[in-house]
């Protein structure tokens, strides 16, 4: 190697959003604490990565072409920069491994309990059942998740504003470099002094509110001045330069109040609205104001009539029947993904996502609050993170495949709309039978219905 | 068989945390020695490497020595929200 002549030595180091973690099934992913974004690495990427530590000579024979490819490739991805010999890494950026497998997202139900009393709640929320640990217990959970290396956060609820110490407890999530991707809040708490909060904790979350119509949505909530309160958190959280995100709640009482909150949230600049039937779990067993998949259809046709006249200012999903990404129309690339029943069954949770109670139950979406399932399965203040994750009854949910659920289920094994479906969600299979094999009747009559294929039709100009 | 050596060699230093201090400790001194030093460390993990498979393998250009499996892993990344159904939620919002 000396025969090519002295060759200048080269340094990198990771840039400084960047953190590097290990797990016990992945050598290494790069995480941006910022953005919540996630680099999963090979073997020979997780090297290169550990080595951007303004130390390594990357001309050092230690290093094959290959690794220096793939040191240029996390160069021009904006992963890594190029540096001078002895350029320091913040000690937060350096290789960690936990002993547990990846966790690359968790949902975190800071607190059961709310100040508004939503008729659909699926936490039960107006009853405060599930209540909030305390505070130092809380933070042992930030501990808990510094030390399995949980790489983003949503911080929910109830109500998370309503935590007397939400803002020591985001402070020391980003003080450990964990992401903070997602807060989900009713707004009414979300004054500028809050905004100005959440800027300073240097995160950049997707505020994701609620907002049940256009004079609608008080009635939905319970509370009379919630909807103002919404839009003036919307407004002013855009106007501060958060990425705003808002869902909807459709039913019989919040139908008119749709078409008018998409013209709402246009003109507010939100960047993504999800209109959702309500859930048959908590609150919402005993509702009697739920509409049909007609009568959901009937609702979101207008809507996106009026979405596409108004030149798709957003990206819109609309109770499953429509889902559309703002700005020009690009025809879908068929198919998108067939479902096979090889595939995880939960094609949102994959198997490295879950959520913490308010209580501190780790379960695998709340979807499952108040099932038999819940308690069932570990909770954070008799075990740690890294132990409960590879729980043997929380590995059985996140494991299972869609060959299990056809094992079980003939009649989606039979069925023509299984590479589309994937046999839909087993908590709502669950909801509506107890068996979480069995049929999903949402999913059901979603696929089999025309809505989607006539939606499709008119985004694409050919209905 | 040095090849599979040089492959199986590098294999274990991408995965071994021990090993690869021991090799970056070899950087201080001169390119001679530092490719003497790295194919003794190699022996003792039980491989058997010579300069000239170094200088080999260097020489080599980028594009035949990339593992596409290794590139995708770096560059990939699927929408972590909901797989496949959201990609452009993930893309708006990466941006």
């Amino acid at each position: 190697m000396s025969a090519a002549g002295p060759v200048s030595p080269r340094f990198a180091v990771l840039r400084p959003d960047w953190l590097l973690r290990g797990y016990s099934d992945r050598p290494g992913v790069l995480a941006n604490w910022r953005t919540g974004e996630a680099r999963p690495l090979a073997a020979a990427g997780a090297y290169v990565a550990r080595a951007c530590d303004g130390h390594t000579d990357f001309t050092s024979p230690i290093f094959l072409p290959k690794h220096q490819a793939t040191l240029n490739l996390m160069l021009a991805e904006g992963l890594a920069e190029e540096c001078a010999y002895g350029a320091e890494l913040d000690p937060r950026q350096r290789f960690r491994e936990a002993p547990n497998r990846y966790i690359q997202y968790t949902q975190w139900a800071v607190t059961g309990r709310c100040n508004l009393r939503c008729r659909h709640c699926y936490m039960d929320g107006p009853t405060g059942r599930y209540g909030e640990l305390p505070h130092d217990v809380a933070l042992g959970l930030v501990e808990q998740f510094v030390d399995a290396n949980v790489q983003r956060l949503h911080l929910t609820g109830g109500e998370p504003l309503l935590r007397a110490d939400f803002w020591e407890l985001a402070g020391a999530l980003t003080a450990q470099r964990i992401a903070i991707h997602q807060i989900s809040t009713n707004g009414v708490l979300l004054d500028d002094e809050a905004l100005q909060r959440l800027r300073d904790l240097e995160a950049d979350p997707i505020l994701h509110f609620s907002l049940d119509g256009v004079g609608t949505h008080d009635a939905m909530r319970g509370c009379d001045g919630a909807e103002a309160a919404a839009m003036s958190a919307i407004r002013r959280a855009v106007d501060a330069g958060f990425k705003v995100s808002v869902t909807s709640c459709l039913d019989g009482v919040t139908r008119d109040g749709m078409l008018p909150a998409l013209d709402l949230l246009t003109d507010a600049g939100v960047r993504s609205w999800h209109v959702t039937a309500p859930q048959a779990i908590g609150c919402w067993t005993t509702a009697s104001t739920g509409l049909s998949l007609d009568e959901q259809a009937a609702v979101c046709e207008p809507i996106l009539r009026r979405w596409l006249a108004l030149g798709r200012p957003m990206l819109v999903t609309l109770c499953g029947i429509y889902a559309g990404a703002p700005g020009e129309y690009v025809p879908p690339q068929e198919p998108l993904h067939r479902c096979t029943p090889d595939d995880l069954h939960c094609g949102a949770l994959f198997d490295d996502t879950a959520y913490v109670m308010p209580n501190g139950r780790l379960i695998p979406c709340p979807r499952f609050i108040g099932t038999p399932f819940e308690t069932a399965l570990p909770s954070l203040l008799d075990v740690s993170l890294s132990e409960a994750w590879a729980n043997e009854g929380l590995r059985a949910f996140l494991g299972v495949t869609k060959s299990q659920v056809l094992a079980h289920n003939e009649e989606c094994a039979a069925c023509d709309e299984f590479g589309e479906c994937g046999a839909g969600c087993w908590a709502m299979a669950y909801a509506a039978s107890g068996d979480v094999f069995g049929r999903d009747p949402v999913a059901c009559d979603l696929w089999k219905s025309p809505h989607r294929r006539h939606l499709a039709g008119i985004a694409a100009g050919t209905a | 068989m040095p090849i599979d050596d040089l492959k199986a060699f590098f294999a274990k230093l991408e995965t071994d945390a021990a090993l690869q201090d021991q090799a970056r400790a070899l950087q201080g001194s001169t390119d001679d020695e530092r490719v003497a030093g790295l194919c003794a460390l190699a022996a003792d993990a039980g491989f058997t490497l010579t300069p000239e498979d170094l200088s080999s393998a260097a020489a080599s250009t980028a594009a035949a020595e990339l593992d596409d499996q290794s590139l995708r892993a770096v560059v990939g990344g699927v929408c972590e929200i909901t797989g496949t159904a959201a990609p452009q939620f993930g893309r708006e919002f990466r941006g």
